[in-house]
């Protein structure tokens, strides 16, 4: 858990009034909070009283009004304010001793926050509460000692006011599935994609597996034919293929780039082949012009499985608008996660997006009219509040994933390790960042040991899977190469400076 | 020798008369022909070890807004003859939501 304090009103006074005489520990401890990016949180109940005694005082002390706003108004847009809970239990005895105090820490207890208190009867009655100089210690004593693959609660917690927004909206209208935040998602991701429909639907899976059966239910797909896709991919881009009865064919990855080979496609063509489903795997484009005239010269259709490149570019254009349509995950661990299970497909085609919403919702367009037999895979109305607030900083996250990826390439230096090369920095958004290495299962073990997480990003390729027993014999060289050696690093938008500089030294220290 | 003067019904009284003084002087001088001596606001922030900390501080972390604006509007805070936060709270509070 991170570092979070609540600062209770004595403390913010002491900041605001500049009480350095009374607590000479409070510039400390602000400078604490600068140097380690740690948040000043307070209760929403404590607004009233800091605010009423700090302009008291400060008129007292011969500040103008417009002076003291400023101040306030600088203070105000640094701090983070955190909800008062509703559910008070009012027999606890710190409810019953001093009720401001208890629903003070009951907004603590929400964010896992301690109090940061001069108020001796509050370190006396609350078990969370801290002094000023207690608080130092404890910060100066953090070291970053494990370092999580993927700190989930870190990332939305910065989101944190946004989503609360939109979750009360949601509660308060009551109206859980096709409502106006899945609208207002649909509409939004479509833009930021650039394709005319976005469909919410309930996972990444389903995604393009309703993209696949609504093919089949225009007749542009039948069953039995073949679906290019590359060997090394996750297993739900194959599944969506042979769910729908369609045929996968596999083809090699390229060593360097983990993105399917081009030049290995055309030989996989045959008259059965109707689709190349490309995924750009971990963050990076794997659309090339090759593919593009591969599908021209076929009359193929390109599917693109973007379920770990939101927001990644090929010339100006975004992956999910390359092709005729795209499949989203918004799976939380994403780079645009939901709060459980969420997905979208995009497309410039009306008469697709049409079809996948009818076969998404229980085949039906009109209610209780079925004219498809469909499935029921729809957002909901909580996931999409909550992709609609992550959506707007999308791009900044990606830009910090960025300069984490590059601050890796640029540091980390072990002939032992095989870094990702970046030739177009627009045309990656780094959800995972991949590294091989020969000895990887003793490197992983040597970095946990360290306290860093890793995970590998596929440990079993999809051909040796036990549901594809058909292809257990089958050989793909480079697919099993990459599935033995690749290592992802921790790789997030919260990921601190001290915990990358830990993470090299930890790689270059391996022999 | 000081003398403490307390204005009562627009009239300056001495509060603190000598043993020579049998009855309280009335002084009548208008309010702003009382000598004032005006605050030097520079030499008082440098005599103040809050706000010489405060400056050091603000030029450290120049970025930060809120140390920047303190340092602009700074003024020395009294800590004679001055409420506590929670008296100026409770009456506050007392003007708010009445007795």
């Amino acid at each position: 858990m991170a570092n979070r304090y609540i600062w209770d009103n004595n403390i913010c006074l002491d900041l605001l009034l500049y009480r350095y005489q009374s607590n000479t520990e409070i510039a400390l401890l602000y400078q604490l909070c600068i140097d380690k990016s740690i948040e000043i949180y307070l209760s929403s109940s404590q607004l009233q009283a800091i605010q009423y005694v700090y302009f008291s005082k400060s008129k007292d002390d011969g500040t103008t009004k417009e002076n003291a706003s400023k101040i306030w108004d600088t203070f105000v847009s640094k701090i983070v304010i955190v909800k008062t809970p509703s559910y008070i239990d009012f027999t606890n005895d710190l409810a019953i001793s001093d009720i401001e105090d208890y629903v003070i820490t009951l907004s603590a207890e929400t964010i896992g926050a301690k109090i940061i208190t001069g108020d001796k009867q509050f370190l006396k009655h609350s078990p969370i509460t801290l002094t000023t100089q207690q608080a130092i210690d404890e910060i100066k004593k953090t070291e970053t000692k494990q370092i999580a693959f993927l700190d989930l609660e870190k990332i939305n917690f910065s989101y944190k006011t946004e989503i609360e927004k939109g979750i009360d909206r949601v509660v308060k209208r009551g109206w859980y599935l096709l409502g106006n935040e899945v609208k207002a998602f649909d509409t939004n991701y479509a833009q930021y994609i650039g394709t005319k429909h976005s469909i919410g639907v309930a996972n990444g899976l389903d995604a393009l597996r309703l993209i696949l059966a609504a093919y089949i239910e225009m007749g542009v797909l039948t069953p039995g034919d073949e679906v290019i896709v590359p060997a090394n991919t996750y297993i739900a881009s194959i599944l969506a293929i042979s769910d729908n009865k369609l045929v996968p064919i596999l083809v090699e990855p390229q060593l360097e780039t983990y993105q399917i080979d081009d030049t290995k496609i055309e030989q996989a063509i045959t008259a059965k082949t109707k689709a190349i489903m490309i995924v750009h795997l971990y963050g990076q484009c794997a659309y090339t012009e090759t593919i593009a005239q591969l599908c021209k010269k076929h009359s193929l259709k390109l599917i693109e499985d973007n379920a770990q490149a939101h927001g990644c570019m090929f010339d100006k254009r975004k992956t999910g608008s390359l092709g005729d349509a795209a499949g989203h995950s918004f799976y939380p661990g994403k780079n645009l996660g939901a709060f459980g299970d969420a997905g979208a497909v995009t497309t410039n085609d009306g008469a697709l997006a049409d079809m996948v919403r009818t076969l998404a919702n229980y085949g039906s367009h009109k209610k209780y009219v079925f004219d498809h037999r469909g499935v029921n895979s729809r957002l909901d109305e909580i996931q999409a509040t909550v992709l609609t607030a992550k959506l707007s900083h999308l791009d900044n996250d990606t830009q910090k994933r960025k300069d984490i990826a590059r601050y890796y390439i640029e540091h980390i230096k072990n002939f032992e390790i095989t870094l990702p090369i970046i030739t177009d920095w627009d045309a990656h958004v780094f959800h995972i960042f991949p590294i091989r290495c020969s000895r990887r299962d003793e490197l992983q073990k040597y970095l946990l040991e360290k306290g860093i997480q890793t995970l590998i990003h596929y440990p079993i390729p999809p051909h040796k899977q036990g549901c594809y027993k058909e292809w257990n014999n089958d050989s793909y060289p480079i697919t099993e190469q990459i599935h033995f050696q690749e290592l992802s690093l921790p790789m997030s938008q919260v990921l601190h400076k001290d915990e990358m500089e830990k993470i090299v030294k930890t790689i270059n220290s391996f022999k | 020798m000081i003398l403490e003067v307390q204005k009562i019904d627009n009239q300056y009284v001495i509060k603190n008369p000598t043993k020579n003084m049998e009855e309280h002087f009335f002084l009548n001088i208008a309010a702003k022909d009382i000598l004032k001596q005006k605050p030097n606001k520079k030499r008082i922030q440098q005599e103040d070890k809050s706000f010489a900390q405060l400056q050091t501080m603000a030029k450290a972390y120049p970025k930060d807004a809120l140390l920047q604006m303190m340092v602009k509007y700074y003024k020395p805070h009294s800590t004679v003859n001055q409420l506590s936060d929670k008296e100026v709270l409770q009456k506050h509070l007392m003007e708010k939501y009445g007795k």
